[in-house]
């Protein structure tokens, strides 16, 4: 259990630091298209780590101090608006669904994308609850 | 009196899996651009209810924290996030909402993608302190 916990939480945190790398940037290879697919793992991966954590937290008798309610509680509801939001995004990429484009100097661009929040959101998220699973994996 | 609370957390947590299923959904069946979401026009009646209920019972659970003299933090941190949440997420739809119903073209799309993936985290917490609360 403690290593497949370990290959989960290794796995996140490479695709946290690929998506910061590109995100930055901008290498050419891999291309958005390959890495959504990585992301998306890792945002099943995450959530699950908070829906653990957030289970174990509601199970303890007695109340918990504020600092791991807060560890806990902000990290889930953080998880569940990523997986919505790169959800949203993914599907509307894949289906070239276009919500507001502009015409900028004679060029069509889209506006309304939340990519850059997501990916910011990703980096951050993901990257933390990595860490967080790799020492939880480590006391076991 | 439980099973009308029981009742509307639960209607509270509908809506927001609703609308989290169907903002992820529209992408797979909506052309985009200025096409009407015939969906979202309906389901926006349903969102309105659900954040004055919302706000209904998160005012209800803070009015009583701040009257009980609680002194437990975590409650206090729990009551204020949910009742600032549902504020400030129902701000943004009425505002966003009242222009599309004007059609007044003011409508932001960024600001709809917030409420979307906000309104369905404050729905579930709103209706999950509602269930355990048992009482308005």
């Amino acid at each position: 259990m403690a290593i497949l916990l370990k290959l989960l939480s290794a796995y996140t945190v490479l695709v946290a630091l690929l998506v910061a790398v590109k995100f930055f940037s901008d290498i050419e290879q891999p291309e958005w298209s390959v890495i959504n697919w990585l992301m998306a793992a890792g945002v099943v991966i995450t959530l699950g780590g908070a829906v653990y954590c957030k289970r174990a937290l509601e199970a303890d008798d007695g109340e918990p101090d504020v600092r791991r309610f807060l560890d806990v509680n902000v990290p889930f509801y953080a998880a569940l608006a990523l997986l919505i939001a790169f959800a949203f995004q993914w599907s509307a990429t894949l289906n070239d669904h276009v919500q507001l484009t502009v015409m900028a100097d004679g060029e069509e661009m889209t506006i309304g994308s939340m990519w850059a929040y997501i990916d910011t959101l990703y980096i951050v998220l993901t990257g933390m609850m990595g860490v967080r699973i790799w020492n939880a994996a480590g006391k076991m | 009196m439980p099973v009308v609370t029981r009742l509307l957390s639960l209607y509270l947590m509908l809506v927001g899996l609703a609308v989290a299923v169907h903002f992820i959904a529209v992408a797979w069946y909506h052309p985009g651009g200025d096409e009407p979401y015939p969906i979202w026009e309906v389901l926006d009646w349903f969102m309105a209810a659900a954040i004055l209920i919302a706000l209904a019972g998160a005012f209800v659970h803070k009015r009583r924290h701040d009257a009980g003299g609680d002194t437990s933090v975590l409650e206090h941190i729990s009551v204020n996030s949910v009742f600032y949440a549902t504020l400030g997420v129902g701000i943004l739809f009425f505002w966003n909402w009242s222009h599309l119903l004007r059609g007044t073209g003011g409508a932001d799309w960024l600001i709809w993608n917030f409420v979307d993936v906000a309104l369905p985290l404050v729905l579930v917490a709103a209706g999950r302190r509602l269930w355990r609360a048992q009482e308005i």
